[in-house]
């Protein structure tokens, strides 16, 4: 009873751009359910979709615990069974995913009841599009290399020592950047 | 204080490591793009990563405020970063933000709260906890800073009306005395005598009359003023917000402190409890600081004292103010007594208002007695004070710095009335 009581205190006294925080994360979550269940389908829909929900409602509880890490790992796996779907279908996967990921690590930055300051929220928000757009790039390079012909780049081994010469270049960006900075 | 990593990279890194070999195994373009944003948060989070660790400092660690100040109290972090604090909720005090708890980003790392107390008295906060957080929310650390104590000087007010001093006692002072010397006030002018001052030679009389007159001053002198609290109880109205008591009391005792040492009195404070303690005798403007610091930290809480504290001795002519509820037969013993080893007395009634009162009687708890039980004990210290006024001792109520006003002018109008003379 105790327990129930101090949730509902707690929701009482949430202050609104945690709200706002916390349910996007949940509406991203359960955006990307909605979405493997039209796009994909399955024999167990229902199942997943009411596991998703509620870590869903769990990370909002809870930011910073495993919930958003296991609701990720759900969809991960209900899109994996899904076959080869068109790439613009990928691509709206992982922008609701990005969104659910960064809001929660952001809503797990303060407790639910703190208020937060316009200039955090306007900094929290130049970050998330600073971080989406870099994403966009990221997407947008992945699928312009996906793009090149077979027999101008073929596919097979070639590609997975394509992978590591561009993961091996990414971590010399980085760390030199680290340098620098 | 060292960074370390959240929730949301180790969510990021495995994701990213997890979707991209899936997508290798199956050859998957769809599971690479759905890899990239994990991908991209972990090379921010690197990054981003923090060179080293940050200290976290609170401040103000101790201040010393006047009643109805508010407090800036700021915890610096690192700069740039999400910065959450979380003070604990004080009894008697509002914080900004409400719940004491704030998220920001700050340029140069300082997080603001304000800091309300209600009253007097002293305030210990207990440390703050904090979680500092990068941009990328990557990367946090948390811990506690160090507590804060906070003391609220009661109001300094002086009191209306005048000194009230009859028969001042000192030396040296600015109340009239009713013996000749060197004075400012006129007490008549009579024939020059071997000693007087020549500049005291009133010329106008000593033209008209023939023989030199001079003119003769009353003294001035200062007096011993002692005020007498009552802490043995904390009566507290139905309302929590409203004055107890002890408030008043306080109030009191400040106001009627700095109004004496105005005058140049030397002012001294006797406890009948145990809360606020023994103020030695003093004078000038550094006795009322004093004052005012010692009634900064008395203690509004803890267990009630039962045994009165009787003032040790008393000079002939001290001015005496007993500031209490007058509830207890005890104190007003205590008023009698002061009044027969030859102090001036006052009494002032510092009984919060809606305690045993007969216009709050709709109000009373019907589940319990005890708005009526305060009625009757209210009814039976008024009568004892109707005895005390009977016995020339004044009680006046408590309601500000123009409440002994009247009183203070009489007992002055007192002093320069003629005296009645036994009827033959």
């Amino acid at each position: 009873m105790e327990g129930a009581v101090a949730l509902v205190h707690a929701v009482r006294i949430a202050d609104p751009a945690q709200w706002l925080l916390r349910l996007l994360a949940l509406a991203a979550l359960v955006g990307a359910g909605a979405l493997c269940a039209v796009w994909v389908g399955g024999p167990l829909v229902s199942a997943l979709l009411v596991a998703i929900v509620a870590l869903g409602l769990w990370a909002v509880a809870a930011p910073g615990s495993p919930a958003a890490l296991l609701a990720l790992g759900v969809v991960a796996v209900w899109w994996l069974f899904g076959g080869e779907p068109p790439w613009w279908q990928g691509v709206v996967l992982a922008g609701m995913l990005a969104a659910a990921h960064l809001a929660c690590a952001f809503a797990a930055a303060a407790p639910s009841y703190s208020a937060v300051r316009g200039r955090a929220l306007r900094r929290m928000l130049g970050w998330a599009l600073g971080y989406l757009a870099a994403c966009a790039v990221c997407v947008a390079l992945v699928l312009g290399v996906a793009a090149i012909p077979p027999d101008v780049l073929p596919r097979g081994p070639v590609w997975v020592g394509l992978g590591v010469v561009a993961l091996a270049g990414l971590g010399v960006l980085v760390h030199g950047l680290r340098q620098r900075g | 204080m060292k960074f370390h990593a959240t929730a949301a990279l180790v969510r990021s890194q495995v994701c990213a490591l997890l979707l991209g070999v899936l997508a290798l195994l199956f050859g998957r373009l769809d599971l690479l793009v759905l890899a990239v944003p994990f991908l991209v948060h972990a090379c921010w989070g690197l990054l981003s990563r923090p060179r080293r660790g940050v200290e976290v400092t609170a401040r103000p660690r101790h201040v010393v405020v006047p009643e109805g100040d508010v407090v800036r109290v700021t915890v610096a972090s690192a700069p740039g970063h999400l910065a959450a604090v979380q003070w604990g909720q004080v009894e008697s005090a509002d914080w900004d933000p409400a719940t004491g708890t704030l998220l920001d980003a700050p340029d140069d790392g300082t997080v603001a709260f304000g800091f309300e107390p209600e009253r007097w008295g002293r305030y210990e906060i207990a440390p703050a906890l904090f979680q500092v957080t990068d941009p990328s929310g990557s990367w946090s650390c948390s811990g506690a800073t160090e507590g804060i104590t906070v003391t609220v000087r009661p109001a300094a007010a002086t009191l209306d009306g005048g000194s009230g001093v009859a028969h001042p006692i000192g030396m040296v002072g600015s109340h009239r005395s009713r013996h000749r010397g060197d004075g400012s006030d006129l007490a008549e002018v009579r024939e020059f005598r071997v000693g007087d001052r020549l500049r005291r030679i009133n010329w106008r009389v000593t033209s008209r009359r023939g023989p030199v007159h001079v003119n003769s001053m009353l003294t001035e002198r200062d007096t011993d003023v002692l005020i007498v609290v009552d802490t043995l109880y904390d009566i507290t109205p139905a309302d929590r917000h409203a004055t107890t008591s002890l408030d008043a009391t306080v109030r009191a005792v400040a106001a009627i402190a700095q109004h004496y040492v105005g005058f140049g009195d030397r002012v001294a404070v006797h406890d009948l409890g145990t809360r606020i303690g023994p103020i030695r005798s003093g004078s000038g403007p550094r006795q009322a600081r004093m004052v005012r610091d010692v009634l900064a930290r008395a203690r509004r809480t803890g267990r009630d004292w039962t045994r009165v504290q009787q003032v040790p001795s008393i000079a002939s002519g001290t001015l005496v103010f007993l500031c209490s509820p007058l509830l207890e037969r005890e104190v007003q013993d205590e008023l009698v007594r002061l009044r027969r080893l030859g102090a001036e007395v006052i009494g002032v009634d510092t009984l919060p208002e809606g305690v045993g009162e007969f216009a709050d009687i709709r109000t009373f708890d019907k589940g319990s007695h005890l708005g009526e039980a305060w009625l009757l004990r209210r009814m039976q210290r008024d009568d004892a004070l109707t005895r005390l006024r009977a016995l020339g001792i004044p009680v006046t109520r408590w309601r500000g710095t123009s409440s002994l006003a009247n009183v203070l002018l009489s007992m002055e109008a007192a002093r320069s009335a003629p005296r009645r003379g036994v009827a033959r």
